[in-house]
């Protein structure tokens, strides 16, 4: 399958935090730059547990982000379209694949490997710079955001008294959820 | 150990790296002594040099040690990148050694574009990536599920009930 990049992809990707800064001629000859790869339907890109080390920009068509769950049912996280990102974290660091990533439809997409990412780094490619930078704070945010919710949840499980917090999440939540919920504060405390 | 032979030092060009190490100030602690405390306004990062610290927070009534630290140990990135109040205290548990690099002088190093600016941009940018999947595999264990499942609603949902009882225990 011949892949071109659509005329409205360099806006889609400039929309995109990960790409702030950037001029739209850079992201343009970067994009055009860059390896790319089609895809038929139910296609993986990669698959959870795989090693991960490159992450992937949608050119065409749409990709499945989808995990498989302990008693192998299938769950669905994300559908990407046009200039979306996939996996940006492993151009920092590798680690195994959470989810996998498969085809909807045909389709294709930009690969960068975190060797394109420290080449591009290495000759001070603007691109690059600025996508580092903005993958940095984007990192803080998610780093503060996750931080909290952990600093609440163990405020839960730590700071209130069984018997109240039963009382209290009768309450709050349906029959079923209540029912998850305090055999997990059960097994937590 | 000394700065140079750190890891965030290692992995700089080694051009680059005695310039680099002047722009670091040297801390002594005594034992018990913070570098920081949580909540202060957060604005450098740390590396231990020799001794050992600790990071700790409020939790209820208690002072929860988050980690211990050795010599070596990368502190406070995130404040550098995105000035912010201080997550933790950073203390001694004996007496220490630190090498700061303040967000200034970061900041007029990244300003450069140099080799060395955008390199020690990524090591600290690969320290945050583990920070955050350490996080994430913590809220995982909690949460009795993998982050990447965690639906946002789900925990929002928890954590409104978690509000509900903090408002509830300061009205009792």
């Amino acid at each position: 399958m011949a892949l071109t990049l659509a005329p409205n992809l360099t806006d889609e990707v400039l929309r995109l935090p990960l790409f702030a800064g950037v001029s739209r001629p850079a992201v343009t000859a970067w994009l055009k730059a860059r390896k790319r790869f089609g895809f038929n339907h139910g296609q993986a890109l990669f698959r959870q547990g795989d090693p991960a080390g490159s992450m992937y920009i949608v050119i065409e068509g749409q990709v499945l982000v989808a995990r498989e769950s302990g008693a192998g049912e299938q769950i669905k996280l994300a559908e990407l379209g046009l200039g979306q990102v996939i996996g940006e974290l492993s151009v920092l660091s590798p680690a195994a694949r959470s989810a996998s990533a498969l085809g909807v439809g045909r389709g294709g997409v930009i690969e960068v490997s975190r060797g394109d990412m420290e080449l591009g780094l290495a000759l001070a490619d603007p691109v690059a710079i600025a996508v580092l930078r903005n993958l940095s704070l984007q990192l803080c945010e998610r780093i503060r955001a996750t931080d909290d919710k952990l600093a609440r949840v163990h405020a839960i499980l730590h700071g209130t008294p069984p018997e109240q917090l039963q009382q209290n999440l009768r309450g709050l939540i349906g029959p079923d959820r209540k029912r998850g919920l305090a055999s997990w504060l059960r097994r937590r405390r | 150990m000394r700065l140079a032979d750190t890891t965030l030092f290692k992995a700089l060009p080694p051009g680059s790296r005695p310039s680099l190490l002047g722009v670091f100030q040297t801390v002594e602690l005594a034992q018990g002594q913070a570098l920081w405390r949580v909540g202060e306004p957060g604005d450098s990062l740390a590396v231990l040099l020799e001794g050992g610290c600790e990071l700790s927070r409020p939790s209820g009534d208690r002072h929860a040690v988050l980690g211990q630290l050795a010599p070596g140990a990368l502190i406070g990135a995130l404040t550098l990148l995105s000035p912010g109040p201080r997550a933790s205290t950073l203390s001694a548990r004996q007496d220490s050694t630190l090498a700061v690099l303040e967000g200034r002088a970061f900041r007029s190093i990244w300003r450069t574009a140099s080799p060395t600016a955008v390199q020690l941009q990524l090591v600290i940018a690969r320290t945050l990536a583990l920070e955050l999947r350490d996080l994430d595999a913590q809220l995982s264990t909690l949460m009795d599920r993998p982050a990447v499942e965690l639906q946002d609603a789900e925990l929002r949902h928890v954590l409104r009930v978690v509000d509900h009882l903090c408002e509830e225990a300061l009205r009792r």
